[in-house]
């Protein structure tokens, strides 16, 4: 488990590489590739801020929730109306967004987690179609099967979030913010004690730990992550429909984090990149393109069960003395 | 005996269906003590320690430890209070290190157990005790190892292990153990009578030997009820005990 100093050193170096990539990667949009692309890795960090929040419930806690799109369309639909019928501050309509999300997932948490593996999955789907029906169906508030359009562009102070160019180093922040709140989470006291309730939650609990207790908090955080990335997406966009909120798009984000690496946190951000990238790339070439992410899907599955990170690890492994790893 | 009654159990009783698993039953344990918990096959042993740490809800009676009514207390919180138990069949963290199964269960006794923000490497107290934890029951060569690849007597010990990790002033030991070679039941046996000098013992037990060379007292059960009690001696001694228990065993 432990690192040695020469891997900590390599990995700070690795951070700041991409860091600094990632804070110079807009500079290059239009001259050297399409603004198409910026526009996706905006996407990326959008859904990677639900997906590092996702990876922690479901990867740490082992709970699979199939309903989290409503956490995302929650917070949409929240800060999407408050932003075209009110004048409130967007702030405060993001925040109200990412507070609604948050009662949502506090109330469905508490209810699906009586319930274990399938019934939780099939209760935490059955509550995400719940919202998508309102959204679809409850054509007053939310617009039906149009959703809401025209959301206008906000802006940061003097900062103005219209361009792609200045929202990605929004983004970029939020979504940085996140995986580091997850990653700090994933290694507390309460992060660890999550993995041994994955392991055994009948000898957790009977060491001393209220279980349930752990279990509602990690999905609240994932909930609320979710959220914000909705409120994101909406002032990204300008436009949220019911779609959002399909069971599907719960799917999505199963298929990204096995795709790249559950219990990783950064894997299913890599994966919803593949997801994005190749779905946009393939849908242009055919209609049938889900033909060929159900094929990518399984190859993974069957080749490399931890996914795009677990592949990244075996590599990074071979490169070393296999003798060195049991001391350190 | 002026000693402080640790655990106490009120006509405990326990139905499933038609059958009395167990059958008003009242024992004491008194702080200090090692007591044993013998009895055929099905005799209720199991279901009295499910019953006293709640994995089951009891039909009727009560349960009082340290002077407490624990009787509905979820598991965590009669945890909490001091009561820990080992189980019967081997119930670990199977993907995690011996080392960090034994960190989890001092964690679970750290106040700032529910942090989400500290550093979980950097509560040492924790570690230091899952590591001398780990010492006594002879794992500490291999605290890296996964629980499920230790051999099947160090998972025993490491069972045992989990349970006294959380500081408790009772521990229930459920057939130690069972399934061991007569070398491994030894180093058990020396195991537990080493951990005897800090916790009060409550043990099932089906190894006389190991009942003897440990406890002080025995409780005898028999269909749900108890039978006797008294010292190994008069145990020993006891004609319905013989016809029960010993008679069959032998």
């Amino acid at each position: 488990m432990s690192v040695s100093k020469d891997d900590r050193r390599v990995a700070r170096w690795g951070m700041a590489l991409v860091l600094g990539i990632a804070l110079a990667f807009p500079l290059g949009a239009a001259q050297l590739y399409s603004t198409f692309y910026l526009d996706l890795v905006i996407r990326i960090f959008i859904f990677g801020v639900l997906l590092v929040g996702y990876d922690l419930l479901a990867g740490y806690a082992g709970m699979v929730s199939f309903g989290h799109a409503m956490f995302f369309g929650v917070g949409a639909y929240t800060e999407g109306l408050l932003l075209l019928h009110t004048t409130l501050p967007w702030p405060l309509a993001f925040g109200a967004g990412v507070v609604l999300a948050a009662v949502v997932a506090y109330l469905v948490g508490y209810l699906s987690i009586q319930s274990k593996g399938i019934y939780f999955i099939l209760l935490t789907q059955a509550f995400g179609q719940f919202f998508y029906l309102v959204a679809y169906h409850w054509n007053g508030l939310t617009g039906g099967a149009d959703g809401l359009h025209g959301i206008p562009k906000v802006s940061l102070g003097p900062f103005a979030l219209d361009s792609s160019f200045n929202y990605y180093y929004f983004a970029l922040t939020i979504f940085t913010l996140a995986w580091m709140g997850c990653r700090r989470v994933v290694r507390s006291p309460f992060g660890r004690a999550l993995v041994a309730i994955r392991q055994n939650e009948e000898r957790a609990r009977f060491l001393g730990y209220n279980t349930r207790r752990y279990q509602r908090q990690a999905f609240l955080i994932s909930g609320i992550l979710g959220g914000v990335a909705g409120c994101m997406f909406v002032t990204f966009q300008g436009y949220v429909v019911p779609d959002f909120l399909h069971w599907s798009r719960s799917g999505d984000f199963i298929l990204m984090t096995w795709l790249g690496g559950v219990g990783t946190l950064i894997g299913p951000v890599l994966g919803a990149g593949v997801v994005l990238y190749f779905g946009d790339l393939l849908s242009s070439w055919t209609q049938n393109w889900m033909i060929f992410m159900g094929a990518l899907y399984v190859l993974f599955v069957l080749f490399s069960p931890r996914g795009l990170m677990g592949m990244i690890n075996s590599l990074r492994w071979q490169r070393r003395d296999p003798s060195a790893d049991k001391t350190g | 005996m002026t000693a402080e009654i640790l655990l106490e159990t009120q006509i405990l009783t326990r139905n499933f269906g038609q059958l009395v698993a167990v059958n008003a039953v009242s024992l004491r344990v008194y702080r200090g003590e090692k007591v044993a918990l013998i009895g055929p096959n099905g005799a209720g042993k199991t279901t009295l320690f499910n019953l006293i740490t709640n994995k089951l809800a009891p039909t009727s009676g009560q349960v009082h430890f340290k002077g407490r009514d624990i009787t509905n207390l979820p598991p965590h919180v009669i945890s909490q209070h001091g009561l820990a138990r080992s189980f019967q069949l081997n119930n670990l963290f199977p993907e995690l290190s011996a080392f960090e199964n034994m960190r989890i269960a001092t964690q679970a006794r750290h106040v700032r157990r529910r942090s989400l923000w500290l550093d979980a490497e950097v509560l040492s107290d924790t570690a230091d005790q899952a590591q001398g934890l780990l010492e006594e029951i002879g794992l500490a060569h291999q605290a890296h190892l996964n629980a499920e690849v230790l051999s099947y007597g160090d998972q025993r010990h490491l069972e045992i292990g989990l349970a006294l990790a959380t500081k408790p002033d009772l521990l229930l030991l459920d057939e130690p153990t069972s399934g061991m070679s007569p070398h491994e039941t030894r180093s058990t046996v020396e195991l537990i009578q080493h951990i005897a000098q800090r916790v009060s013992v409550l043990l099932i037990e089906h190894d006389m030997n190991v009942v003897m060379s440990v406890c002080d007292r025995i409780v005898v059960m028999h269909h749900g009820q108890v039978l006797a009690v008294g010292s190994p001696e008069e145990i020993e001694r006891n004609q319905a005990v013989q016809e029960a228990y010993l008679g069959v065993a032998q």
